[in-house]
């Protein structure tokens, strides 16, 4: 009998040191042209289990459940757990989970709203936090 | 993994039903500085910095139903007669964001970066 996804992090957290990313996901929201670009930080106990394997569920599961109402049970907490993923499948994992997929999957326009960066990329001065926006790179044409 | 099975446990005077361990447990929480990050959590995938003071947490496990118990808190002030706030918003069973900021007692309110702590109870899904 597979345990319940809670119980597997509560083991997880007791034997794995926490994992800090070295990357954040920037994203905009093309529905809100005014909202700055956000921030997304993967958690450190989540990615040291992310990156141990077999205490996670399928990323489908997560998708499946999202049109599951208030009440009902849900596929992901005893789904088979996954096996171990390196750090860039463990984010794109995060990003299918945690944005919505208006941004990662339905957006079809030319302007770039998610970047995955190194940390060292977000600007530690926050003084105009709420102007932030992604940097379009320029594209050339031969 | 192992696991214990009881109905009961007990110190040796007092004794309560494993159910309310279990059920009466915080089921998440995250301690977050929208500089420095997340520095404690369970079951907690990933906090999103949405703006100046909003930020949004994702649950890795999902709580059973929307109106789940959901507790957030401002750390920091000075006893001084600006105090900090933190407010619990847009909760769905597998997220809650939160709005943070300073309350002045000249009624002058501002969103800030706050650092917040959250944790949410009630039955898993």
């Amino acid at each position: 009998m597979i345990a319940h996804l809670w119980d597997r992090l509560a083991d997880a957290k007791a034997r794995l040191e926490p994992v800090q990313s070295k990357y954040r996901v920037l994203f905009e929201n093309p529905n809100d042209l005014d909202a700055p670009a956000a921030v997304l930080v993967p958690d450190p106990n989540w990615m040291a289990a992310a990156l141990d394997g077999n205490v996670l569920p399928p990323i489908d599961t997560y998708l499946r459940d999202q049109n599951v109402p208030d009440g009902e049970p849900k596929e992901h907490p005893y789904a088979e757990p996954i096996d171990a993923m390196t750090e860039e499948e463990a984010l794109e994992y995060l990003v299918m989970k945690d944005i919505s997929p208006s941004i990662w999957r339905d957006y079809i326009g030319n302007r770039t709203i998610m970047k995955i960066v190194p940390v060292e990329l977000i600007p530690t001065d926050r003084t105009f936090r709420n102007s932030w926006r992604i940097t379009q790179a320029e594209e050339t044409t031969a | 993994m192992s696991t214990i099975k009881a109905a009961n446990i007990s110190n040796g005077t007092d004794t309560v039903a494993t159910g309310y361990v279990v059920n009466g447990s915080v089921k998440s929480f995250v301690t977050y500085n929208f500089s420095n990050g997340i520095s404690e959590s369970f079951n907690t995938s990933s906090v999103t910095d949405v703006s100046d003071g909003v930020g949004r947490q994702a649950y890795t496990s999902a709580m059973n139903i929307t109106a789940h118990t959901t507790l957030g808190n401002a750390q920091g002030g000075a006893h001084n007669t600006t105090f900090l706030f933190c407010e619990i918003t847009n909760v769905t069973t597998s997220q809650r964001e939160w709005n943070t900021g300073t309350s002045a007692s000249n009624g002058v309110n501002a969103l800030g970066d706050n650092t917040t702590c959250h944790v949410a109870l009630g039955d898993l899904a």
